[in-house]
């Protein structure tokens, strides 16, 4: 698994261990009501802030957990060849401008009908601000762990483009 | 304006390609170059020349020149076409 995969794989564990989290608070007793708008904007919010601290977390332990097992798997304590593998594995290039566009068109995609289908159901069924506020929340996470399942399978599997790409070997 | 083009052999047989590639066999006889140092080499990653070598993935002309350049050989050496 390349390194990129794996810190998509781990962003996409770590988000829907807070999205659990945040479900069972949205749940529980300590919810605000359902027509108080402005108290369900604040554990947005929170949980938002701390999606964000979680991620960039999870991303450090990731590289270090990296850089630690190319020393392994190279056999070699010289710093420098670490660094320069670390390195190369982390640049960003066409590949992953490609793979990103790719997956976060798909996402973008998700998002949309997303939020057309809970402004549908704002429409047309009797749901109160707060239910569709969480709706579009959730809208948004799904879009986000399809952008990186995405992201993932084209890492894994290639990405092609329209031709067909073979190895001689 | 577009005009069509005259005497296209095989235009109808566009449809399927696939594209090989030597670059294991060429990184052998450059002294076995590693895969990490032909990344620095054309300015890519090293996942990205994994996925060009193991056929993943379809890389861009100018990565497939500086790829060939690298290796001081003509593209066609490096990566061939073949109709199914």
């Amino acid at each position: 698994m390349m390194l990129k995969s794996k810190r998509t794989a781990v962003g996409i564990t770590v988000a829907v261990v807070l999205m659990i989290g945040y479900i069972i608070y949205a749940m529980g007793d300590a919810a605000p009501a359902a027509d108080d708008l402005k108290g369900w904007a604040i554990p947005i919010l929170v949980f938002i802030g701390i999606s964000v601290i979680a991620q960039m977390i999870a991303q450090i332990v990731v590289h270090v957990t990296f850089a630690v097992s190319v020393a392994v798997k190279e056999e070699t304590k010289d710093e420098k060849i670490i660094e320069r593998i670390i390195e190369s594995e982390m640049a960003e290039d066409e590949m992953d401008e490609n793979i990103t566009l790719r997956s976060s068109h798909i996402g973008y995609g998700c998002a949309g009908v997303g939020f057309v289908l809970s402004l549908a159901a704002l429409a047309f069924f009797d749901i109160t601000a707060a239910l569709f506020l969480n709706i579009l929340l959730v809208t948004f996470f799904v879009a986000m762990m399809i952008d990186g399942a995405v992201s993932i399978y084209l890492y894994e599997k290639g990405d092609k483009g329209l031709c067909r790409m073979r190895n001689d070997e | 304006m577009k005009k069509a083009i005259k005497g296209c052999v095989g235009c109808e047989m566009m449809n399927n390609i696939v594209i090989t590639n030597n670059i294991r066999k060429l990184r052998f006889f450059a002294d076995e170059m590693t895969q990490l140092e032909l990344a620095e080499r054309t300015g890519s990653s090293r996942s990205t020349i994994i996925a060009v070598e193991a056929g993943k993935y379809t890389p861009s002309l100018e990565l497939a020149f500086k790829i060939s350049l690298v290796f001081r050989v003509p593209i066609g050496d490096v990566f061939e076409c073949k109709n199914e």
